[in-house]
Order: C-alpha cells, then structure tokens, then sequence
C-alpha cells in the first residue's frame, strides 16, 4: 500500500496526473467532446508509458471530465457534458442572479468531496461493493428506475401535473429506436441517425442551452448578468465553503448515493446526477424551492456524478466488468500494459491497484485546485456583450451536435431548442423531460428482459429482496405526501 | 530525468517515422489515386471494430502509400456510417469497417442498404465465440447444461447482445442442432449480461473469446464449448462444436470493404495493401494480445465475397425461423 502511493506521488506520475487533469477541463467543458472519446483516442499514445501513469493519466483525465461540463452549465446553461445535466437546471439561475461565484465554488468543492468519498469506499470496502453490484439484476435496475421516477411530482412541486406531463414527454421521447428486446425500429420515421434512439447529448444542449439563447434573444437581453458589479470572482470561494459546510449531509448522502449508482454496469454518472438531485429534492422540507436556484440542487448532483465517476472502477478493477461507458474503454489501457482488469489484479499487482487508488485520490485534489484556474478564465466571458455571447454558445451548441453524429443531429438539436422554448413558455418545467428520457430505457428495457427472465412470472419478479425495498420506497415516495395533504386536510376539517 | 530521457527518445523515434513515411510515400503516392484514404468506422471509439481499424490502419497506409485515416460515425448499428460511405464516389478513398452486423441490418429489415452494394476487399480475423457458464455455478460442463435442458425446456436462460441479432443467430444455430429449447435474454451491452452471468441470473452466455479471456483466466468464467470445428491450443478442455456434432455456427469476423463500383486496380491494390499490413509486427501484435489469431481467418477480396453470400443466405434462413417461433 505505502509502495503504491510512492508510485502515486512520483514525478512522472504526477505530472500525467495534471496533464490528465488539464486535458479533461478542456474536453469536458466542450459539449460533443467527453471523456469517453478523449480517453479512447489518447489511447495509443500510451504505449510508451508505465502503467500507472498512463492509467492516472486517463482516470483523473475522466474526473476532470465529468467536473468540467458543470462550469458551462453554470454560467451558459450549456451543459459540457451529460453528467452536468442536472448542474444546468439549477445552476444558471445562479448566474442569472449575478452569484455564479457561489455556484461553481459549491460545485467544484462538492464535486472533489465526492469524489475523495468514494475514493475512501474504493480502499475500504471495495470487494463488498463489487458483490453488491453482482446483486443487482433486470428487476431492481427497474425497481431503481421507478424510485428515480418517483420523484416526479416532487421534482415539480410548484406544478405537479405540468411535471408529470414533461416527464411523460420524455417517456415517450425515450422509446424512439432500435427496441432493445424485439430489435424492432420504434418511431424512426425512416430517418437512420435517430434508429439508436435520439442522440442525448444534442437533445440536452439544444432544450436548455439552445433554447435559453432563443428565449433571451426574444426578450432583447444585452448582457447575461444583470448586476454586473456582483460577476464572477474568487470571493465566491469563502461563501462556497461555508455553504457545504452547511450542506454537510446533502453532501454526504449524495456522494452515498452516487458511489452506488456509479458501481452499476447498467448506470451511470449520469443517472447518479439525475438521482442525486431527485433524491435531494424529495428529502427536502421546502422542494417548491428547487428549479428556481437552491444550492442544494448543485451540491447534490455535482457530489453524486463524481462519485459515481470513482465508483466506476470498482466493478473494473474487482471483476473485469466496467460500470461504465468511460471505464469500458480504459480496459484498453489496461490491457496495453498487459494488465488484465479484474480479481487477479490484486492479488498479481498490489502495487498498481494501490498506486491507481491513491492517484484517483490525488486527481480529485489537483481537479479542485486547477478548476479553481479553469473557473476564473471562464468567469471572464460572462461580461461580454451578450450578442457575442449568443452566438458563440450557438456556434458551440451546433458543432457540439455535429461531433456527435451527422447533421440531422442538428436537427435534433434545434427541435429539442424549440421544444425547450415552447415547455418553458407554458411554465412546464424541463427536469422531468430529462428525467424521463434517461430513466424510460432503464424501466422499459429492464423491466421487459426481468419479465423473459422469469417467463412473466411476476410475483417471482418483484419478491427480489431488493426490488421490493426499492418499489415500496417509491410507493411511499408517492403516496405520503398524498397522505399528510389528507390528513392536514382533515385535521382542518374537524377542528 | 527518466521521464524527459523517454519523451526525448519517443519523439526522436516518431520524428524518424514521420521521415520516413513522408520520404516513402512520396516515392509511391502516384501509385494509388487517392491523396489520403479515410476509413469509416461505424461505432464508437474504444469497441472492437475500432481497436481493429486503428491497429491496422497505420499499416496500410504505409503499403498504399498514402495516409490512412480512422473515423468513427456510430449510430444505429453502422447504418449511419454505411449509408455515408455509400453517398461518396467509388473512388477507393473511402473504406468501410465490415462486420456480421451488416448482414443482419439488411436481414431484419433496419436498413434497405444491401451488403451487394459493397466490394469486400479484406476479412482479416475471427474472433472465436465460446459458451460460458459462470465458475462454481450451476454448470461446470456443456454435458451438465444438455441434462438440464432436456429435463427443463424452455427454462435454460441464454444471454446474448442483441436482439435478432448475430448473437441469437448464433444460439439459435448451435441449439437447435443440439435439440434443445432454451430462452434467450437480449442485452444492450455485455457489461451487463456479465454482471447478470456473474450474479447467477443467467445460465450461459454467448461471447467471444477476445473479450472473455480474462474472466476466464481469472476463473470467474468457466467456458463450455468452442463454437469452432477444432478445439483452440489456448482452451485445450473445452469441446468443440463440431466434435460434439453439432452444426458449427457462423463465426464473428471484422473486415473493410469499399463502395461497389470501385475500379478494380484499386480494390487490388487496397487487398494488396491489407495482405501486408496484416503482416506488420504492430497488427500482429494486436491480434495475439487480443487472441484474434486463434483460428485462420484471413481472406482476400474474393473469398470475403463469397463467405458474405453464403452467411447473408444462412443467416436469412435462421432470422425467418425466428420470426416464425
């Protein structure tokens, strides 16, 4: 253990490390551009490389990335990556309100908090996560997709039938494709870029980045912070801290609740952000608050997807399995050094697991202090004209969708713009919309496969011991709120 | 000072390269007409079509003379990146990733491209697929699997990727000649169909050799039959298909094609091409890292033509008896 963290701490793993780190900033606050296809591409230029180095070079690469994406969702409401998705929702307020500073100090705090969090779980408990990944099967992958839409109504306290309409949106909008289970074309309108589904990433930038653009362009806005005297600066770091000191058990919970989501080879940062958020909102007392720009909302999700990032590795590295899309490509890695992922690791090479442990440590720290860098260099384009601004971030939205496939992914992203607008107008609110697109899948998918599974034997289906805790969490997720308004009401009524 | 010692020899070692490509291809550029050569891959960078084309491309660029460069266009099973190789001139400057996916695209209907509308020029690999039960599970032997699905039909649960897919095909083939009724479970993805294999929530499963050898080393994996005519060197316990009389099943194999149409010096001379970067120490080192060297599967322009007809006629035959059940 102390011979991998002096692995760790080497000059020449060190500076990958930051190499690693600089270059997922960069990748990651770009939208079309993720880690998973950095860490793929870059994959031959580590032949040259010890292994641990080229490993950490790609693990804090992926860290940084998932963190990055957050910095434009905050200040332009441009996601940079999926896993910001829910940073979006609630974060932009915050600029809009001129305390971007607060925003992206609680994101970036949070997000290395945790992630260090589940690297603890990641020295400590990782054989124990590893079997309860194995646990999970079709019937609680369904069961868990059903908790995270439990929190619908929820989600949208202010409006709970214009939520529940948004999310049946993105239901409906989540089946379109290849069926995964009959192999049958769903809804294609003979257009091939949409037969594997409607591309994410340009539907997410195109409903909230794009159509935030349109809808300030409709209202004449010139600047995007009205009170430019309170921009973006570092004072907001102090605040920060203080705020997630504060915020010390949403914190927690969330990275909790990430590090289990990320150990799940059907899941991943990105469901854990969607969760962590839906879950935050349903602790809440005050949940009318959330979707207007509460810091909770981007201290959840920002601990939960970098958990989730790290929680990835575990089923890597203890079984061969990767928990997701990124880790599956960094096999890749693995196997160039003749390294085979999986229970051998470490029992042949101790060293290296502790080495990649202790550097999945160290690349939350450096992501901390480069953002802090990263943050600063953004901060300066918030005042600029907002003409500029807009056509930039259109410019970026554009090529963002065109680096994910052909052209018609412009067009998906244009059409999502127009389908943000004309929800936003209506005051329907687009959290479920997106709740609804990425959990659809797993509910419909897992929940059809667990059927075949057990011949529609479906008492046998929801008996698992961790089906059921999930739906009866979900059940009273529902149904409690339901009760004490009829309770409350009844009290009233007597007295 | 280790670090900037091996940067400084990496950079001289690729600054060489770079000299003497250039200096190469400028002796042979006027052979082949194309000034670069782009390759579409029609999945996503880090899959094993991918991993493929890039470890082979740099070699056959080098033979042809002029730079050979990879592109990913994924999306709907390849469909996206057929249908743009297919909007280009048959010129030779455009290659194809080929795989058993563009059969069944065209079989089961996604795509009204044909695999006609292609000129093979090179199957480079099979990668061997084997069944796999999880180790200290329910099945230690393929004889164990057989009695249990001949006491319980319909109950044995086989994993797969995929629905009427390569992958059902290939259980249909080998399970039906074996006489035995099995259900099979389609997944998206094989991370999770392994973590399912592993949790004992599925029987067996069908993959390939490239991807499972480390589980299996690991012995989290037990493999039950090699869907091959002979035993593998690597494997040496566990039975073959044809051994066990069964039908053997079609083998998963990853190639290039260009548009048809292509003038045939250009399709000779992209075979050519591929023939000798095949035998570069780079991509042959690929092939044994990954245990894509396993079984003999290198074929020319025209033997890759006539194994796409003859499959594309099997599996039509296997994908309509699906359809029928």
């Amino acid at each position: 253990m102390i011979e991998g963290l002096q692995l760790a701490l080497s000059i020449d793993t060190f500076t990958f490390i930051m190499l690693g780190t600089i270059m997922g900033l960069m990748l990651g606050a770009l939208p079309g551009l993720d880690a998973t296809t950095g860490v793929a591409l870059l994959l031959p230029v580590t032949y040259v490389l010890a292994p641990v180095p080229a490993l950490l070079f790609f693990v804090s690469l992926y860290a940084a990335g998932v963190f990055a994406g957050s910095i434009t969702a905050i200040l332009f409401r441009t996601p940079g990556s999926s896993e910001a998705i829910m940073t979006a929702v609630e974060g932009h307020h915050f600029t809009a309100r001129g305390e971007a500073g607060l925003a992206l100090g609680v994101a970036v705090v949070c997000s290395a908090i945790g992630g260090l969090i589940a690297t603890v779980a990641l020295f400590t408990i990782t054989p124990w996560l590893a079997s309860v990944a194995l646990q999970f099967g079709p019937s609680e992958y369904f069961a868990l997709g059903i908790l995270g839409l439990s929190c619908i109504a929820a989600v949208s306290a202010a409006d709970p039938l214009k939520g529940l309409s948004a999310a049946l949106i993105g239901l409906l909008l989540s089946t379109v494709g290849i069926d995964q289970i009959t192999g049958a074309k769903r809804f294609d309108f003979g257009v091939t870029s949409i037969l594997g589904g409607i591309p994410f990433v340009p539907a997410m930038i195109g409903l909230f980045a794009a159509s935030e653009v349109y809808r300030r362009i409709a209202q004449h806005d010139h600047v995007l912070v009205s009170d430019t005297g309170a921009g973006v600066d570092l004072k907001g770091a102090l605040p920060a801290l203080a705020t997630v000191v504060r915020l010390r058990w949403t914190v927690l919970r969330s990275s909790i609740l990430g590090l289990f989501v990320g150990i799940l080879p059907g899941a991943g940062a990105t469901t854990a952000a969607i969760l962590g958020y839906s879950a935050e909102v349903r602790m809440s007392s005050k949940p009318e608050e959330f979707g207007k720009g509460k810091i909770e909302g981007v201290a959840a999700p920002e601990s939960a997807n970098n958990a989730a990032a790290v929680g990835a590795m575990i089923p890597l590295l203890s079984l061969g399995i990767p928990g997701s899309g990124t880790t599956a490509v960094l096999i890749g890695a693995f196997l160039i050094h003749n390294l085979q992922p999986g229970p051998f690791l470490f029992i042949d090479n101790p060293d290296i697991v502790y080495a990649l442990f202790s550097g999945i440590a160290i690349t939350n720290l450096m992501v901390l202090l480069c953002a802090i860098i990263f943050i600063r260099l953004f901060a300066r384009f918030v005042r600029l004209p907002y003409p500029i601004l807009a056509t930039s971030i259109l410019s970026v939205c554009v090529i963002g969708s065109l680096a994910f496939g052909d052209v018609n992914s412009v067009a998906v992203m244009l059409a999502f713009a127009l389908l943000g607008l004309a929800l936003e107008a209506a005051r329907y609110p687009l959290a479920p919309v997106v709740l609804g697109m990425v959990l659809g899948p797993i509910v419909e998918t897992s929940l059809r496969r667990a059927l075949l599974m057990t011949d529609f034997d479906v008492v046998a289906l929801l008996s698992r011991p961790i089906t059921a805790t999930l739906l009866i969490v979900a059940l009273l997720f529902v149904t409690a709120p339901m009760a004490v308004g009829l309770w409350r009401h009844l009290v009233r009524q007597s007295s | 000072m280790k670090l900037i010692q091996r940067l400084a020899r990496v950079l001289a070692g690729s600054t060489a390269l770079v000299m003497a490509m250039s200096v190469f291809g400028a002796a042979s550029a006027a052979d082949y007409p194309c000034r670069n050569v782009e390759w579409i891959v029609g999945w996503g960078a880090g899959g094993g079509s991918d991993r493929f084309a890039r470890s082979i491309a740099p070699a056959v660029g080098d033979a042809l003379g002029v730079p050979t460069k990879v592109i990913n266009m994924p999306g709907a099973s390849s469909i996206v990146a057929q249908e743009e190789v297919l909007k280009r001139p048959a010129d030779g400057c455009t290659l194809f990733s080929v795989t058993p996916d563009q059969l069944t695209n065209e079989i089961t209907g996604l795509t009204k491209l044909s695999h006609t509308g292609l000129t093979p020029v090179m199957r480079a690999h099979v990668d061997v697929g084997m069944l796999h039960a999880a180790k200290g599970g329910k099945f230690g032997t393929w004889d164990a699997v057989v009695e249990y699905a001949k006491k319980n039909p319909g109950k044995l649960l086989v994993g797969g990727t995929g629905a009427a897919s390569f992958d059902e095909i290939v259980a249909n083939v080998l399970f039906g000649s074996a006489g035995l009724k099995y259900r099979y479970i389609p997944y998206e993805s094989s991370k999770e169909m392994h973590a399912d294999l592993l949790g004992g929530r599925l029987d067996v499963i069908y993959d390939e050799v490239s991807v499972m050898s480390g589980m299996i080393d690991a012995g989290q994996v037990q493999p039950l039959v090699v869907l091959a005519e002979n035993r593998l060197g690597r494997f040496p316990d566990t039975p073959s298909a044809k051994e066990l009389g069964y039908t053997v099943p079609p083998s998963l194999w990853r190639g290039a094609a260009v548009k048809k149409g292509t003038p045939d010096e250009s399709v000779k001379m992209l075979e050519e091409a591929f023939m000798k970067a095949a035998d570069s120490e780079d991509y042959k080192k690929f092939e044994e890292g990954r245990l894509l060297n396993l079984y003999p599967g290198r074929l020319g322009s025209d033997g890759f033509a006539k194994l796409l007809a003859n499959e594309h006629g099997m599996y039509k035959g296997v994908i309509g008896s699906l359809k029928k059940n």
